[in-house]
């Protein structure tokens, strides 16, 4: 079997694994130290990109042509002087989510960002614009920060089939979509809120999908994990229904969805909003492999017993086949699958934070 | 001050964006001195810098 590699963004720098080798190695490191707040490999031309958050010194952007070998620092997405948050001028906080532009748009890549503007990059990140259409509809200012003091993009899918047609997530700001390129955007309908009074849990605006996901074959199929439960479109992201009561919790923050199979999508419980830890302490991953009937429970290879573990949202990844998947979680483990989920074998656990990860 | 970080950066243009943020202003936890001073300008930078002035570029001690 051959070898996969991924890239692992964590807290302190970005590692990258030969994660089922026979012995599973960390191939390189980078930016040891320094906040890695996203990854992406660009599989169109090979190129590697990393965010890095400084903290002190802001966030950075770099790429990679040469698989890690050499990193040329590039512009960060930034604000422009209008653009206007909460009565300041707005400033980037945090390179939240990178995502490859449509195939037929070589070069193009899309950023989320907090506090809440998607940025376009046409050079392959030499130079990044914002969104207006997004940032300058009204309904942005209904949005409102959860888990970071702002809100923020986290989960931009391009929809295959046409170059125009994307879906974005916003934490907490709900869904979005638009079919002119990004020009104009539409708050999709049917989540729903529990951390709101009732008579605004059914409001699009404030919704906090923590990650959405595109089944790649079958385009109209998005899955997501919400703050208060799953939830699944078959319109392109139009419109969400929900599946409720799912043991051992509907709670957590990552979701990945097989890319030929509509209706298998992964999930990683925790217990609760307020409580953040698997159930019982026990580290799960939940599997549908019918559109959300039923999900079975994976145990195997996760530890069972006082495991404190959470996955990220950006911390679950699955590859071109549907059959490896790797998952880091917030106390530095590092797990992968080569049985579509079905049980896990252990990578690490000396890991910084784990941030995201990505297959290459 | 702000002809004094000019001539920095220019020297060394890639430290631009680590000192200040894309509004042209002084990071919120980056430290300016003006030898012993903190500088009290941080948007406009319009402290005065007299010829011999040492500027010191800190970063401040937080995180973990």
């Amino acid at each position: 079997m051959a070898t996969r590699t991924a890239l692992v963004g964590t807290r302190k720098g970005l590692f990258v694994y030969d994660v089922d080798a026979p012995c599973p190695t960390v191939a390189s490191t980078h930016f040891v130290g320094s906040p890695v707040s996203s990854v992406l490999c660009d599989v169109r031309d090979d190129a590697w990109y990393a965010c890095l958050d400084h903290g002190h010194f802001g966030v950075k952007l770099h790429r990679s042509d040469d698989h890690g070998a050499t990193w040329a620092e590039l512009a960060y997405p930034a604000y422009p002087a209008d653009a206007v948050y909460a009565g300041e001028p707005a400033s980037t906080r945090l390179l939240w989510t990178l995502a490859v532009g449509h195939a037929s748009q070589p070069g193009v890549l899309w950023c989320g960002t907090i506090p809440g503007g998607l940025f376009r990059s046409d050079d392959r990140g030499q130079t990044w614009h914002l969104n207006r259409g997004l940032w300058d509809d009204p309904a942005r200012l209904e949005w409102f920060g959860g888990g970071y003091d702002h809100p923020g993009v986290h989960s931009i899918s391009i929809d295959p089939r046409s170059a125009d047609s994307m879906t974005v997530g916003v934490s907490c700001g709900g869904s979005w979509y638009t079919d002119d390129g990004g020009n104009s955007w539409t708050v999709s309908t049917g989540m729903r809120a529990t951390y709101v009074p009732d008579g605004r849990a059914e409001d699009p605006r404030i919704q906090d999908p923590h990650r959405i996901v595109r089944c790649a074959a079958v385009p109209d199929v998005l899955w997501t994990q919400h703050h208060n439960g799953i939830f699944r479109s078959t319109d392109n992201g139009r419109t969400w229904s929900m599946f409720a009561d799912v043991a051992p919790s509907s709670f957590g923050f990552a979701v990945a969805v097989h890319p030929l199979d509509p209706d298998t999508a992964w999930f990683v419980p925790a217990q609760s909003d307020e409580i953040r830890v698997p159930v019982d302490g026990a580290m799960v991953v939940n599997r549908t492999r019918d559109g959300g009937r039923s999900f079975e429970t994976a145990t195997t290879g996760l530890p069972q017993q006082h495991a404190y573990h959470l996955i990220y949202r950006h911390g679950l990844d699955v590859d071109s086949t549907g059959e490896r998947l790797v998952m880091g979680s917030t106390t530095g483990s590092l797990w992968h699958s080569t049985d579509g989920g079905s049980s896990f074998q252990h990578v690490t656990d000396s890991l910084p934070p784990v941030l995201s990860v990505q297959y290459v | 001050m702000h002809e004094a970080l000019e001539r920095y950066f220019e020297t060394f243009p890639a430290v631009r964006s680590y000192v200040l943020d894309e509004h042209a202003a002084v990071r919120k936890h980056v430290a300016i001195f003006v030898g012993d001073d903190q500088l009290v300008d941080r948007q406009l930078l319009s402290d005065g810098v007299d010829e011999g002035t040492v500027v010191y570029i800190f970063q401040a001690l937080s995180g973990g």
